[in-house]
């Protein structure tokens, strides 16, 4: 199974300060955000699938397919915008009895707006959330005041995802051996008994994690070591001619509003 | 250095899981705590670490009768560390150099020691490699390593250990077993419970039987093992190599080790 975050571990740029990257996940965000053009959206876009599949070194099939997963809230998103009952100017219509279906042109313009403001911003963070790991991203959030039983809960609900979709898959299978699935009556209800069980034994799981914290000296804080980082000469100056580079174009094209 | 005198645990629910045991261990001991299952092995683990406080009875550590206000408790963790079963319920964190330096800095060492004996700890297991990553991105094998490594870095007197073979393969559960032996001669006190009767005769200096929460044997493999109402009793059988002495029926010493048995075997044909 390849979940996400076995990314961070194979990046190019996984021992520079999660700050750097947080930090320039912020100015491209607000960037992307306040952009107008889907054509400076589009460069912003291209930038960072590259840069994505050269520092986490993944194929671009595989990032596009990650990338898949909120790509069907985006498409939905967006075509409800476009779609519009009774358009003005409309560019494409359908008559159904007393109602228009349609698209208008100020509709299609904002959805496409909406898609690639979408896909920029998805693909910057996908940049920030393949090369940071769960415990760097964890440290940052510490040094800027986050409460500590807010980051406590973090490690331990990140951790417990894993082992409830285990577990969850776990009586899948067991279940599907026994012909659980093989209608929709008898997969209706072994649906339910799966989620029962599975919080159940996520519960067994959860005390006998608590006994092992406590056999080792837990109480009521999750300490961690300060980490050590190398952040390279070559990212800075890199990172930096690159923002310059963006923010040039952004200037240029990015505030005036311009559709494809 | 261990002495529990009629100690008595019932868990809410149900009826006794340790019933007036008194159970004692010496420093440096190779110990096998053996018995059924639900015959109340892991309730005494937990008992030993201070985990669960005994309903009645008295806990002596080193001579001194342990409390279990919140210092006292942290003492005796440090002294006495269990490695779990299931490696899946004792790692929480999001890498595994965080998992191993959990219990040390529970310890309120420097910064700098802890990070001495997390990278000490990692590379006396051969799992440096594993430094960065989630725990859930680890095979069975390295779980267990990793676990046994958040332990070891406490640098604790007593090792107690769940099962420690269980769910391995032959070579990993033999590369516990060395880990096991190097442990000892590093001068740790090791508890083990298992139900593999082959490792527990060829390996243990002592062994305890439990049997519905009450002790009901105890003495060196070869006593324990000589005693057959006990071993019928505790549903614990006899090891291969007794098994096989056994149908010799010679009046011999008994073997220890397979290979003795081996040019036992060899001398008489």
């Amino acid at each position: 199974m390849h979940y996400f975050d076995s990314y961070p571990i194979q990046s190019r740029i996984r021992k520079v300060h999660p700050g750097y990257k947080l930090g320039w996940f912020v100015l491209y965000t607000v960037l992307d955000l306040s952009s107008h053009s889907v054509l400076f959206l589009g460069i912003e876009l291209l930038v960072f699938l590259t840069i994505t599949v050269f520092t986490v070194r993944i194929s671009l099939l595989r990032l596009l397919r990650l990338m898949a997963i909120p790509a069907v809230f985006v498409l939905l998103g967006s075509l409800s915008v476009i779609l519009d009952l009774n358009p003005v100017h409309p560019v494409f219509s359908l008559n159904a009895g007393a109602i228009t279906f349609g698209v208008s042109e100020a509709g299609l313009q904002q959805g496409m707006l909406i898609l690639f403001r979408s896909f920029s911003g998805i693909a910057v963070l996908y940049a920030l959330v393949l090369n940071t790991s769960i415990s760097d991203m964890i440290y940052v959030l510490r040094k800027l005041k986050v409460p500590e039983v807010v980051l406590d809960l973090m490690v331990l609900v990140y951790r417990n995802i894993f082992i409830l979709s285990d577990t969850a898959q776990r009586i899948y299978i067991a279940q599907k051996s026994r012909m659980g699935h093989h209608n929709l009556k008898t997969s209706l209800r072994s649906t339910a008994q799966l989620g029962g069980s599975a919080f159940i034994l996520a519960g067994v799981r959860a005390e006998q994690l608590f006994h092992s914290m406590e056999s080792r000296g837990y109480t009521g804080r999750i300490h961690s070591l300060p980490a050590e980082w190398e952040t390279g000469k070559k990212f800075i100056v890199v990172s930096v001619i690159l923002f310059a580079a963006l923010l040039g174009i952004f200037f240029l094209i990015g505030l005036k509003p311009n559709y494809i | 250095m261990i002495e529990m005198k009629n100690i008595s645990y019932h868990y809410p629910d149900s009826t006794a899981a340790i019933a007036d045991i008194c159970f004692s261990v010496t420093e440096g001991e190779k110990l096998v705590v053996a018995g059924a299952n639900g015959a109340g092995k892991s309730t005494l683990f937990l008992l030993l670490n201070g985990i669960l406080k005994p309903r009645k009875g008295e806990y002596f550590f080193d001579g001194k009768k342990t409390g279990y206000s919140k210092r006292e408790l942290l003492a005796l963790r440090q002294q006495v560390g269990i490695v779990f079963q299931e490696p899946d319920s004792q790692l929480f964190s999001a890498s595994v150099c965080e998992e191993v330096a959990f219990g040390p800095l529970n310890m309120e060492l420097t910064h700098d020691e802890v990070r001495q004996r997390v990278d000490s700890t990692l590379t006396a297991l051969d799992i440096e490699s594993l430094t960065d990553r989630p725990p859930h991105l680890l095979s069975y094998g390295q779980k267990k390593r990793v676990a046994i490594a958040s332990v070891l870095a406490m640098n604790p007197r007593i090792i107690i250990f769940d099962e420690p073979t269980a769910g391995l393969d032959p070579a990993h559960a033999a590369e516990i077993i060395v880990l096991l032996e190097k442990l000892h001669t590093a001068g740790k006190t090791i508890i083990i419970s298992t139900h593999d009767m082959n490792f527990a005769y060829q390996w243990a200096g002592r062994m305890v039987v439990l049997h519905k929460g009450c002790v009901v044997g105890q003495g060196t493999p070869n006593e324990v093992f000589a005693n057959e109402e006990l071993l019928k009793q505790s549903q614990l059988e006899l090891p291969f190599i007794l098994q096989v002495f056994k149908a010799l029926n010679t009046d011999a010493k008994n073997p220890e080790t397979m290979a003795e048995l081996i040019k036992y075997i060899n001398m008489r044909v």
